[in-house]
């Protein structure tokens, strides 16, 4: 499979979570619905993150506003990152 | 070696309070510090005087899984004896991409991600948790009352 384009990064710019699936974050790493809570507090499609530094494993850490209005960072996979992340 | 119990502050943290409140050096300036998930067992491992993240003792969950250490967001000291801080909002990870394991301590450091962030200080936690693929793992704001958030104090 051939490797995703590596994106260049700026800390503060905005992405949009861009699933084509249509689905979160956390219900597409377990590939399957979650539960009612699970699902309040996942990263859900359409969200908004600002891109903030990569974690020592080359991960994405971004910064989001979850559905109860909880500021939130999470680390998202590069290659993910990549095909499921718009500029906004 | 001194072992931790619940919301302690470490060595790090310590020695600037201290130094801060005799006069000895300026605190730091004011900035964001950060809400780490530790797997040290419960007892007899996590160490008070590991400095920073990298710490041997420190256990801290594995950063490729969606984890990242959240902004404690913490109040203002309590105007009481003993004096008491603690987050005040909820916080919560997640959702993690692959199972991180059982976390049973809160460790709050100086820095969003590197391991060489200095240790202020840590919270054990009520109950241990072990978030699944997908989830996502909440800690309730503080009131100030023991038990509730992580509360800290000197």
């Amino acid at each position: 499979m051939p490797e995703e384009p590596q994106i260049e990064l700026t800390a503060g710019e905005e992405f949009i979570h861009d699933n084509p699936a249509g689905t979160g974050y956390g219900h597409s790493a377990r590939g399957e619905e979650l539960s009612a809570e699970m699902t309040m507090l996942d990263l859900k499609n359409g969200a908004v993150v600002q891109y903030m530094e990569d974690d020592d494993a080359g991960w994405h850490l971004v910064s989001w506003v979850d559905d109860l209005g909880i500021g939130r960072i999470t680390a998202i996979e590069p290659d993910y990152f990549a095909s499921n992340f718009t500029r906004v | 070696m001194p072992l931790l119990s619940a919301g302690q502050l470490m060595q790090y943290g310590e020695k600037q309070a201290l130094e801060a409140v005799f006069r000895k050096t300026q605190s730091p300036a004011a900035a964001a510090v950060y809400m780490a998930l530790s797997t040290a067992a419960t007892s007899g491992v996590l160490n008070s005087t590991d400095l920073t993240m990298a710490g041997s003792s420190i256990n801290e969950y594995a950063t490729a899984s969606g984890y990242a250490r959240q902004s404690y967001g913490p109040s203002l000291a309590t105007s009481a004896s003993p004096s008491v801080i603690y987050n005040s909002a909820q916080l919560t990870w997640g959702p993690f991409t692959s199972a991180p394991g059982t976390c049973n301590w809160g460790i709050v450091c100086d820095a969003a991600s590197g391991t060489s962030a200095n240790a202020i200080a840590a919270f054990l936690l009520a109950s241990s948790r072990t978030p699944a693929i997908g989830d996502s793992l909440q800690a309730a704001a503080g009131t100030g009352s023991a038990g509730i958030g992580f509360l800290c104090q000197v």
